[in-house]
């Protein structure tokens, strides 16, 4: 096209036949083509199953006994002596034979055979074993091979001495703790192990045990107080141990302690934050900013930290309701509808809300609905980051995924639309009073609706989720349109969100591979893959007609095909 | 009377759903292709995805939908309440029966030999034998053990006569623990005697 002088007579002519080029022409036109999107995506996830595929862990059993071993243990140390694989023969061979191995190789042999028994018992005889040490030995073998499933005379005649041998009432102890009916004796001859042994660590741990499956938290808080017992205690127990207490205040330090452990894993945080970035590029596109250093550009990222933090006034309410108000999760469904939205919906929202109120000055004086929703939502995604930690370092990587598409959004939505009210309702006070509370109402309890019912696995009850989602999503999604401006996107919003699932994909098949085996990373992608192919096209439908208001979404059926 | 009138507002509500789907055929004006009105018609969730797709000419019979939907919670939810109450009483009916049984000495007390097979009856048979005979050895041994701690003491005894006060509280200390083993021999001695009983 030839350029023409302003005060040129001529108007402009247009070469229609001229090709116009250029990077971002070619981004625009690349982005919404979909051969170019789906290779892009299984290129991505390629990469990712092949990186997978070379860094596999070479013992994923090893990743399975250390999840349920974090899962159900206490610290660190509890199992480890017994999980050792001790050599018997190994060990009484050497000049100076620790009595502690020795006993460990002894839990590990064979007792039902006569011949084996004698062997074990000559051998031990013979051993450079001190004489102290071999006649407990020899009396913890014979309480083994007896098969009673009690000491033997002898170990408790060892045991029960004014000046016991070190390990003889632990190992007394550790036959008692087997039988329900045996475990207060089980904890008289711990403590008496302590007073001789004050630094064995497994002993006291075993005391923690018992104590905890006997639920006397009484007990255990007399214990937690003690220095030798409350570096043993995880923060999970502390928790539990101040809730059931009614220590408030003590709640916090266990609560922050968890909230810190959630960050010591690299996977969950990995699949976390690469979940989140994702959410955070289709927010700054939601937001059309103008450029680098815009407002909107920055405040996300102030906003997610603040989001992150609002989880832990979260579990405190969370432990408070459920200890004090009797508000908890139960399996039955009309006490769950009730924990769920007067519980769950309600504080959650309330606790985003509250570190949303920061923003709300600024934005106020800005003027801005668009600025403010996503704002707020971001606050709400930051939250949905640091409980997606929590949730993927309990459960398995294939977690990731469905929170990636359901937590990740509903949070960013649902806190977008509460922010938007809020700053609706402050900039017309009088006209617009009602609209704060009534949005807060109705948003706490879809969110409440939507957690009560997609834990039932009945048709109807999960369709119901579904819609509370889904209408509260097209909520969203009406909001953000209205206020983007006529401008078109560069980048495809929805191409952002298939590439950002493709490396969502792709690095969970890396980092699971990594810890778990390529196989199980796989039928971890594999396993919910029906359920998530629904979630995947709305999303697409919502970021490729949604976000502008006028012609998609109110086009003819037929165009839209 | 609430059941009916849980089971009206169900069918009502059934019937909404039906009515909402169909709306949703209808006012996309016949411009739908034959895979999307099968789908809506029998289809579960197809008609959330459908809303979401085009929701400016759905949305009435969406709505219709869902509020039937609504409509069929009541009666589903007390049923399902009904079920997992049901489901919760057995279970702390079982537990509790767990609780209330009777202290067992050994793994075979609760074993009934009448409701076994010859053969594993013969097998738990003597298992049971032999556990009497372990028991009956340990029983022996902690009788013997406490015969010479006994004679132990007595020489120390016998000996203690001007001994300084350190003698003295190892002697008692000593002493104290040989009351404890005395008390568990005892105790022992009672579990083997109700053992044999029950042989």
């Amino acid at each position: 096209m030839q350029l023409v002088e302003p005060d040129s007579p001529k108007p402009p002519e247009v070469v229609r036949t001229a090709e116009i080029t250029g990077w971002r022409i070619r981004l625009y036109y690349w982005t919404r083509n979909p051969h170019i999107l789906i290779w892009s995506a299984a290129i991505i996830i390629g990469v990712g199953a092949l990186l997978g595929w070379q860094s596999q862990a070479k013992d994923p059993q090893a990743a399975f006994v250390e999840m349920f071993r974090k899962a159900f243990g206490f610290r660190k140390g509890m199992t480890d002596e017994d999980a050792q694989q001790v050599s018997l023969p190994e060990e009484l061979l050497k000049p100076a034979p620790q009595i502690e191995r020795v006993i460990t190789a002894l839990k590990g042999r064979d007792t039902f055979d006569s011949g084996a028994i004698t062997d074990v018992t000559d051998a031990v005889r013979k051993s450079r074993l001190a004489p102290a040490d071999k006649s407990l030995a020899l009396a913890y073998w014979d309480s083994l091979a007896s098969h009673l499933g009690e000491p033997g005379a002898d170990l408790l005649f060892l045991a029960i001495q004014a000046r016991p041998m070190p390990f003889a009432n632990e190992l007394v102890g550790d036959f008692y703790i087997t039988k329900q009916q045996t475990t207060a004796r089980a904890l008289q001859y711990y403590e008496r192990e302590l007073a001789v042994r004050p630094a064995a660590e497994t002993v006291r741990q075993r005391i923690l045990a018992t104590y905890y499956q006997k639920k006397d938290f009484a007990g255990l808080g007399k214990l937690a107080k003690d220095p030798g017992y409350e570096k043993l205690l995880t923060p999970a127990i502390s928790l539990e141990i101040a809730m059931r207490q009614r220590d408030w205040a003590g709640l916090w330090p266990p609560l922050l302690a968890l909230q810190k452990e959630n960050f010591t894993q690299h996977t969950p945080v990995i699949l976390s934050c690469v979940a989140g970035a994702v959410w955070l590029l289709l927010a700054w596109q939601m937001g059309q900013p103008k450029g680098l250093f815009s407002f909107i550009i920055w405040a996300p990222l102030v906003a997610i930290p603040l989001g992150a933090a609002s989880t832990l006034p979260v579990l405190f309410l969370d432990v408070y309701q459920s200890e004090s108000w009797g508000l908890k999760h139960t399996g039955l469904f009309f006490q769950d509808c009730l924990f769920f939205i007067a519980g769950v919906g309600v504080r959650e929202e309330f606790c985003k809300l509250l570190f949303f109120l920061p923003f709300v000055p600024i934005l106020l004086a800005r003027k801005n609905r668009l600025e403010t929703i996503i704002i707020a939502g971001c606050v709400g995604l930051g939250f949905a980051v640091e409980e997606n930690l929590s949730y993927f370092r309990q459960g398995d990587p294939s977690s990731a995924f469905a929170r990636f598409l359901t937590a990740n959004f509903f949070h960013f939505a649902a806190t977008g639309i509460i922010g938007l009210a809020l700053c609706d309702t402050l900039w017309n006070l009088r006209g617009k009073w009602w609209k704060f509370p009534a949005t807060y109402a109705v948003v706490a309890t879809a969110h409440g609706f939507y957690d009560a019912f997609l834990s039932v696995p009945a048709y109807l009850f999960v369709a119901l989720g579904l819609s509370c989602f889904i209408l509260l999503s097209l909520k969203f999604f009406r909001e953000v349109a209205r206020e983007r401006g006529a401008a078109t996107d560069q980048i495809f919003p929805a191409a952002t969100l298939i590439l950002g699932l493709a490396a969502l994909v792709a690095t969970i098949l890396v980092c699971a591979s990594r810890e778990y085996g390529f196989e199980f990373a796989l039928n971890a992608i594999l396993g919910g893959a029906l359920s998530l192919i629904i979630f995947i096209y709305m999303f697409y439908i919502l970021f490729r007609d949604g976000l502008q208001e006028d012609a998609p979404i109110s086009a003819p059926v037929s165009d839209l095909h | 009377m609430i059941d009916t009138l849980l089971i009206a507002l169900a069918v009502l509500g059934f019937l909404a759903v039906i009515v909402g789907r169909h709306m949703m055929i209808r006012d996309t004006g016949g411009e739908l292709p034959i895979l999307w009105m099968v789908a809506l018609r029998l289809i579960p969730f197809s008609e959330l995805v459908y809303m979401v797709r085009h929701y400016t000419q759905a949305k009435t019979g969406g709505i219709v939908s869902i509020v039937g939907m609504w409509l069929m919670v009541p009666y589903a939810g007390t049923k399902l309440w009904e079920a997992q109450t049901s489901f919760q009483h057995r279970m702390e009916e079982r537990q509790k029966k767990m609780n209330s049984r009777p202290e067992q000495t050994s793994e075979f007390d609760s074993v009934d030999f009448s409701e076994m097979s010859g053969e594993a009856g013969a097998h738990f048979a003597m298992a049971r034998t032999r556990h009497l005979l372990e028991k009956e050895k340990k029983i022996q041994q902690l009788n013997a053990r406490l015969t010479w701690w006994f004679q132990q003491f007595q020489q120390r005894r016998a000996a203690l006569t001007g001994a300084d006060e350190a003698t003295l509280r190892a002697f008692n200390a000593d002493a104290a623990a040989y009351g404890a083993f005395n008390a568990l021999t005892k105790e022992e001695n009672a579990e083997l005697a109700a053992l044999r009983a029950k042989h």
